[in-house]
């Protein structure tokens, strides 16, 4: 087998491999908040009741278009067609041309995961928040959302695993991440093997902490949710298994 | 370390020859014909397809290899000359593949193509990993635009500026190498793709690109008044080399004997012409 180990161990912790990680994770952070923020705003829009259609047809095109074009190719469009569009006049340079992508096609992706999460609230808490008294927004936000949270979670936990490798895309629009920099040591070395295995091993090291920290966020976010009541004692447990049976 | 070029008589048997003749050592065409249909009873060759030999390029490269957006072939010097080797060699011509430059060597390496025509510098780094045939001479051009006030004869002049290249270049080689010595550092950028490197500053994200000398020219050509050359091209320092698989003799040597005969008959020049690269001629 043709693996060289001085390699390996030479490049693992190079500095520009770890730069290229430390940018890999900040563009997967930023992103995925700005496009969850996008997201919500286009959830909230796309099931809007308000009598102007507008909402709707905004966040509905927005959803249409960043879920129906390739990532790569909005990637590329942000850097190089937006200056041919403008006549250089704007010019984004890498780093936020991958930010703005990012988040744009991650927003398109959080809209629907955030609505599955606003619908699987049953319908009779929002009437009992408006027969209140509340606002359809006050119970949105106090009622409504802080109950989809817990359905939203796991699929989000998801796109961020996904974010964080769909940032090697940023490669090609000569951002530094991690997939640049292993690019530009193996064009230089010829060692594919050893460095696209470091590059791998990164990548499985980042989205492990991620399902890792996944898994704290779900288990916070399960207390205090109650699936049913639960009969306490031996003739308790009696009559509940008893009563379901009948 | 650079592997040797030069090389004498034993003929390597080439691996897993289907059966006919074994190509025996120095019985080649002798001398050169002439006139232009040169076709010398070539030895067997094993080559991955049959009666052609298939070439790896970086179609990015405009004049010398680039897709036109007609046709969807790949066009340029290298693909004629390719052409008129493989017909020099006897075979029916060549088949094109398009392969990004900073992948091209692994490619070859792999059996994907026959040899790489890519405008590739033969460097002593690339010597480790293929052999070369020269075949054209190589200059360095750096290119800004109209207005810009950036004079620069050499990459000296550069530091402090940002610059695109493409990857796995001797141009990125060699602006590395002098960037450790500029007080004020230049911001490199690198694309895997030299026509996105050239994008690059066309979209105003660089100050300066850079590039083989004919590709320079082209892109200026194309965009007539837009852009200039900020100074006198520089040599490379290395001829572009057609890249071999080591271990294959056999293929250097007709190659070698190919060249010879399309220089000979007047093939070479009339490529070159062709394309507006006649400058970069072989000299001797």
């Amino acid at each position: 087998m043709n693996f060289d180990p001085a390699i390996f161990w030479e490049y693992l912790f190079h500095p520009s491999i770890v730069r290229g990680a430390e940018l890999t994770i900040f563009l997967s952070v930023v992103s995925q908040l700005l496009g969850i923020l996008l997201g919500l705003v286009a959830a909230l829009g796309r099931i809007s009741h308000s009598r102007i259609p507008v909402f709707r047809w905004i966040s509905g095109f927005y959803i249409w278009l960043f879920r129906g074009t390739p990532l790569l190719v909005q990637i590329i469009f942000v850097y190089f067609a937006i200056p041919q569009l403008t006549n250089q006049r704007v010019v984004i340079p890498e780093v936020p041309s991958a930010i703005i992508a990012l988040s744009l096609n991650e927003g398109a992706y959080m809209a629907e995961i955030i609505r599955a999460g606003i619908l699987s609230v049953e319908g009779g808490q929002m009437e009992a928040a408006l027969s209140l008294g509340m606002t359809r927004w006050l119970a949105m936000r106090r009622i409504i959302l802080p109950q989809a949270i817990r359905i939203i979670i796991p699929p989000t936990g998801n796109e961020f695993i996904s974010m964080l490798k769909n940032t090697s895309l940023v490669a090609v629009i000569s951002a530094h991440e991690l997939l640049f920099a292993t690019q530009e040591i193996y064009s230089a070395t010829f060692r594919y093997f050893e460095l696209l295995t470091i590059a791998s091993l990164w990548y499985l090291a980042m989205t492990t902490v991620a399902s890792y920290l996944q898994g704290k966020l779900e288990r916070r976010f399960e207390r205090g949710f109650v699936r049913e009541p639960q009969a306490v004692g031996f003739f308790g447990r009696m009559m509940a298994g008893a009563l379901r049976r009948g | 370390m650079i592997a040797c070029g030069g090389q004498q008589g034993g003929a390597t048997p080439t691996t897993g020859s289907t059966g006919t003749s074994s190509p025996s050592p120095s019985a080649q065409s002798p001398s050169p014909s002439p006139t232009t249909t040169a076709s010398s009873p070539a030895p067997q060759l094993k080559l991955i397809n049959d009666g052609y030999l298939t070439v790896g390029t970086d179609a990015s490269y405009p004049p010398m290899e680039s897709v036109d957006p007609k046709t969807g072939q790949i066009v340029g010097a290298d693909v004629d000359l390719a052409n008129a080797l493989a017909k020099a060699m006897g075979l029916k011509g060549a088949k094109m593949v398009n392969n990004s430059f900073d992948t091209i060597i692994a490619a070859l390496q792999r059996g994907k193509f026959d040899i790489i025509m890519s405008s590739m510098n033969d460097t002593p780094e690339r010597r480790q990993q293929v052999d070369f045939v020269d075949y054209m001479t190589a200059s360095i051009g750096i290119v800004v635009p109209s207005d810009s006030n950036i004079k620069a004869d050499s990459y000296k002049d550069l530091c402090g500026y940002t610059i695109s290249v493409q990857r796995g270049t001797v141009e990125l080689d060699e602006l590395q190498k002098v960037n450790e010595q500029c007080p004020k550092k230049m911001t490199l950028k690198t694309f895997t793709q030299d026509t996105d490197a050239w994008q690059a500053l066309v979209s105003g994200h660089v100050d300066v690109y850079t590039s083989d000398l004919p590709v320079t020219a082209f892109h200026i050509k194309e965009n007539p008044s837009k852009f200039k050359l900020a100074g006198e091209p520089f040599s490379a320092g290395q001829n572009y080399g057609i890249a071999i698989p080591k271990n294959r003799q056999d293929l250097k040597d007709a190659l070698a004997k190919a060249l010879e005969q399309i220089r000979a008959s007047g093939e070479y020049d009339r490529i070159l012409k062709k394309w507006g690269v006649e400058g970069a001629a072989l000299k001797e």
